[in-house]
């Protein structure tokens, strides 16, 4: 198989934070004779877009982007190169691989060595500190690329590879069993609408918290059992405790942006009970009284993204239609009002980019 | 609030009275006194009994202990509380008028290692339903407050009945089979009395589900419960190699093994896939034993893992699935006169899902 490639393409760059998303038609291509061993170039089918994203854009995390940047770690496409001597190559030109935020990492230093590859200190990632998917091609890593199993569309299968990974992997370590409530603030948005199905195919109970009759219907249409209005309610914490039998949920798995969302946790947890935090707001600090996550066991636990295994099995569910991304269509050059959209919390579920 | 229930003097009982003879039904079997039950124990009045494979190795004489003869088998038991021992206190799960459960562990010491862990049905100490006390194959029985379980009130008797030994088994062995969302397990007995229940928990824990057994009727069952392959032992050629291509060419995550059939144990061994667990749940026969050559086990770095029923935490876990429709039990209803019959279809392999007696 042969693939025309380019010397240019229309991709999406950001120049600095306070300047306007430049969709630019002339980005140059890499070409394969300049590719690494270990690199391969990605013709991009689609690409889902991140809140991380818009951090990247706008520069309001701890740790920087690089400038300038094209952002995007949510993408589908097919390999059209690899580098030259690159050694045992899991994936072949012609294969349909996923691009997710882990775009490379050392695989073996002590981390890697344990399977937290994205805890490597050589870690690259994509769409922030080497260039994204929202662009025609894509240079990313034969060992970090993500097999796309046959039976799931790339539109379908683009957020699976951050959202879907994600929540899968805040999911499968939260210490829950079959049976178990688990809380999912933010159960509307992108992360959560997935962690709500995700949770149920592992045969757990849902309460989704969210605000809006949209985000409502989309939430008790995709399983969740019980939804509570955060907007409408008197007494959170109260309602949470009445959802869940009265003793509070096994787990919360946080994925909203801001500190409310996780302060709470601690008084409508159940004993015993785990916080997964999964949200990534830059600067907001996580406040929970000492006491009473002692007295009452809970359990703090940090989720990143996932490695590669995770992301093989989040796909596989989806795959096999238990997990299905509720979005919509849009091109590559939308992605400045995405942005916006993102911003004033309208989005419910995903926005995917088709670069076709 | 003291209640008192009209108890009778004299019952139903099916006895056993020497291994490997028939159950005789007795119809005057003396009622135990109220003034003669120990502190913490209850009298409960049965509705139903489910009868396990179990029963029928008792009463051939398979199993180690010797109880004393004759004696009342059967440890699956729904029915009401009619009396506290006297002096003895109700409890949150235990009260006169409550409906509960009496399974294989009858009573536990509640002070060794064991019962301090979770492993109750462990204990050293215990009494055993239908086995080392008189069990649930009569309309009375004896049992001790602090291990009945609490049946939802939304599941009819005969529905959950089963769930006290066979579902309680197949539930807490999936519980430790290392397996996750995705994962394939293959149920050997697929289509019996714990089998066809182990099909329902594995699909609610979102695993995957090949099902092993013979025959058109265990097929249509297995494949209506929620098996996503069906294997006839009796028809394939190479059980192992049908396993394994079945299981995405790697064979499965973990194999619960249902059937008390010496080669499905042999056979779990070769199909697992590396990292695999076999969850030992099923009692085979007393001259099969476990047999791998120790360098497969290391080479494929399988997991070994023998389960015995649950505790009661377990037990109401599974209790709670049936009550939010994910698991039905397959049952027929049967008289307590039939139990040599149910006995016989057990014995070859006829019964298909379980059978429950009902009083």
């Amino acid at each position: 198989m042969s693939y025309n490639i380019p010397k240019t393409q229309k991709a999406a760059v950001v120049e600095s934070p306070d300047a306007p998303i430049h969709v630019r038609d002339d980005y140059p291509v890499k070409q394969p004779e300049e590719l690494a061993p270990g690199e391969c170039l990605v013709k991009m089918h689609c690409t889902g877009v991140c809140h991380t994203d818009l951090h990247a854009r706008k520069g309001d995390w701890p740790v920087p982007p690089k400038l300038p940047l094209i952002g995007g770690h949510e993408g589908v496409g097919e390999i059209v190169a690899i580098g030259a001597h690159t050694a045992n190559s899991p994936v072949k030109i012609g294969d349909r691989v996923g691009i997710k935020w882990l775009a490379d990492s050392c695989l073996e230093c002590e981390q890697c060595r344990k399977g937290l590859e994205q805890s490597c200190l050589k870690a690259k990632l994509s769409g922030y500190t080497v260039d994204g998917t929202f662009s025609q091609y894509v240079v990313s890593y034969v060992s970090h690329v993500t097999p796309i199993p046959e039976n799931i569309e790339s539109t379908e299968a683009a957020s699976i590879l951050c959202a879907g990974v994600t929540v899968y992997r805040a999911l499968k370590y939260s210490r829950t069993t079959i049976g178990d409530w688990v809380v999912i603030p933010g159960a509307g948005g992108g992360l959560g609408h997935l962690a709500i199905q995700y949770a149920n195919a592992m045969g757990l109970r849902v309460v989704a918290i969210d605000t809006g009759a949209e985000k409502k219907a989309l939430c008790l249409q995709l399983g969740a059992e019980k939804w509570i209005d955060f907007k409408e309610t008197k007494d959170l914490v109260k309602d949470i405790k009445e959802a869940t039998g009265g003793a509070g949920p096994h787990a919360a798995v946080v994925t909203a942006a801001s500190s409310p969302a996780y302060e709470q946790a601690i008084d409508y947890l159940r004993e015993g009970g785990t916080l997964m935090v999964v949200g990534l707001p830059g600067t907001a600090t996580l406040n929970a009284s000492i006491f009473f996550t002692v007295f009452k066991s809970i359990n703090i636990l940090g989720s990143y993204v996932g490695n590669r295994q995770d992301a093989r099995e989040a796909l596989d569910v989806a795959s096999r239609g238990k997990v299905k991304c509720h979005y919509a269509i849009k091109d590559l050059g939308a992605l400045s009002e995405v942005y916006e959209g993102m911003e004033a919390g309208k989005v419910a579920g995903r926005i995917v980019l088709s670069m076709k | 609030m003291t209640k008192t229930m009209i108890i009778p003097a004299t019952q139903k009982a099916a006895l056993l009275t020497a291994f490997g003879k028939d159950i005789e039904i007795q119809y005057d079997y003396p009622v135990p006194a109220v003034a003669d039950l120990t502190p913490g124990q209850c009298l409960v009045r049965l509705d139903v009994s489910g009868v396990c494979h179990s029963d029928l190795h008792i009463q051939r004489g398979e199993f180690r202990a010797i109880p004393t003869f004759p004696f009342i088998g059967g440890h699956e038991g729904i029915g009401t509380i009619v009396a506290l021992s006297p002096g003895t206190q109700a409890t949150l799960l235990a009260d006169i008028g409550r409906r509960v459960g009496i399974k294989w562990l009858a009573d536990a010491c509640t002070k060794c290692e064991l019962c301090r862990t979770g492993y109750e049905p462990l204990c050293t100490s215990s009494k055993l339903s239908g086995y080392t006390t008189n069990g649930t194959f009569s309309e009375y029985v004896v049992a001790a407050i602090n291990h009945v379980v609490p049946i939802p009130d939304n599941v009819d008797s005969k529905a959950a009945v089963s769930i006290l030994c066979a579902g309680l088994t197949v539930y807490k062995g999936l519980k430790v089979s290392n397996t996750k969302v995705g994962n394939w397990v293959v149920i050997p007995g697929a289509g019996g009395g714990l089998g066809h229940l182990a099909i329902q928990y594995a699909v609610a824990m979102g695993l995957r589900v090949l099902a092993i057994d013979t025959g058109a009727e265990k097929k249509r069952m297995c494949l209506e419960v929620g098996a996503e392959k069906w294997i006839d032992f009796r028809e394939s050629a190479d059980v192992v190699k049908d396993v394994v291509e079945a299981c995405d060419g790697r064979g499965p995550h973990a194999a619960l093994i249902t059937s008390p059939s010496g080669i499905a144990y042999d056979n779990a061994i070769m199909y697992l896939r590396p990292t695999g667990t076999l969850v030992c749940v099923a009692m085979a026969s007393p001259e099969y034993s476990l047999r791998s050559p120790v360098g497969l086990i290391i080479g494929k770095s399988l997991t070994i893992v023998g389960s015995v029923l649950g505790n009661l935490q377990d037990a109401i876990e599974a209790l709670d699935l049936v009550a939010r429709k994910k698991v039905k039990t397959h049952f027929s209803t049967r008289k307590l006169e039939e139990i040599n019959d149910v006995f016989q279809e057990l014995h070859s392999g006829q019964l298909v899902g379980r059978a429950v007696i009902q009083f």
